[in-house]
């Protein structure tokens, strides 16, 4: 082979080797950026409300719907209202309010929100239908059952005590209200949920992808580079024709 | 032509794992995907995508081992092009297989006579 026919390879082959790599990263910051567009996509999916049975059964639900928008629409079960002892809102000394509502066929715990005494006004229960959005919390299940306190309030939000207290099995979360159609006056100052989560299922695959990408990158320099090692030594050695069938 | 048959063992044996992988995918995978919607989680949903991450890394090595026997057959561009394509096609693989043993084979048969 003739040294311009082997400097052309050459330059040839760095051609090639150029256009591959910069493929290659242009494959991997595509599926890097599907990646964080899955995520993206998810996480709004996640934050659109849905209805709150889509969410959480009596059975259970599964982790992404803690911290998860739902609405609900029900009536209130008026005697089943129960009041959460020593809550503080903004500093203020008070308690929460929580009612079950009837939907359909199930009962969901919706956590109205705070009043400064158990003989505020705004303890009274809406009635007839009421539409209700919020964010679906935990029970407050660590306290384990001995939650009621002697005035007949609760310690804290467990979902063993309120089901028997009304006898009936509620929805696995608590729908902790931030807004509620009609709006009546007054009413509890809405709480803040304790806890928003943004997990959702992570897309490895793609994410792994942006990787192997990156790595093909660099893997086609390292063949560049075995090849302009070897090739000079096997055209001195090869014996035969370019191919055989061609 | 020493290491050439070692070159080719290792290629074949390239060539069949990516193939049977991606055969498997091929045939398992993207049904239980798209027809039978299994794979949007769990086990199922693991497996998936373990085999196709797996695929990746391993059509990788499919193209160390496939450039390897490609420079030392000193195949033209086209073919060693579609050589390493063939890792990327279902049942391609078993035939770029088949076609570059053969050609070995047949390098060997050519070159042994006169050594011998």
């Amino acid at each position: 082979m003739d040294p311009t026919r082997s400097t052309l390879r050459i330059v040839g082959l760095t051609v090639a080797a150029i256009v591959m790599s910069v493929a290659c990263i242009a494959l991997g910051l595509w599926q890097g950026q599907r990646t964080l567009d899955i995520v993206e996509a998810e996480r709004t999916a996640l934050s659109a409300p849905i209805p709150v049975l889509d969410a959480a059964t009596v059975q259970g639900h599964p982790g992404e719907s803690i911290g998860r928008p739902v609405t609900v629409q029900g009536q209130y079960i008026a005697d089943g209202q129960r009041l959460i002892a020593y809550r503080s809102w903004q500093g203020k000394p008070g308690v929460w309010v929580v009612t079950p509502m009837a939907v359909g066929a199930n009962t969901v715990a919706v956590l109205r929100g705070w009043v400064p005494s158990a003989d505020s006004s705004a303890v009274a229960v809406p009635s007839g239908t009421v539409s209700v959005s919020g964010i679906l919390q935990p029970f407050d299940d660590f306290y384990g059952d001995d939650v009621v306190l002697a005035d007949g309030q609760f310690a804290a939000i467990s979902r063993s005590a309120l089901e028997q207290s009304w006898g009936t099995p509620a929805v696995s979360l608590v729908v902790v209200l931030t807004d509620q159609s009609p709006d009546v006056t007054p009413s509890p100052q809405p709480v803040e949920p304790a806890v928003r989560t943004t997990n959702v299922p992570f897309p490895l695959q793609n994410a792994a992808y942006t990787v192997q990408w990156f790595v093909f990158g660099l893997f086609v320099w390292f063949m560049w580079w075995l090849w302009l090692r070897r090739a000079p030594r096997e055209d001195a050695a090869a014996p035969t024709a370019d191919s055989l069938y061609s | 032509m020493k290491g050439l048959s070692g070159a080719l063992l290792r290629y074949r044996i390239m060539a069949w794992i990516t193939g049977v992988l991606l055969a498997f995918m091929c045939v398992f995978g993207l049904p239980a995907k798209y027809v039978f919607e299994a794979t949007s989680g769990g086990f199922l949903g693991a497996v998936y995508s373990i085999g196709w991450m797996a695929h990746g890394w391993l059509y990788l090595l499919y193209v160390a081992a496939g450039l390897d026997i490609c420079f030392r057959m000193r195949f033209n561009v086209l073919r060693t092009l579609a050589v390493l394509l063939a890792g990327t096609i279902p049942f391609a693989s078993f035939f770029a297989d088949h076609y570059v043993a053969k050609s070995v084979h047949a390098r060997e048969a050519e070159i042994t006579p006169l050594t011998a």
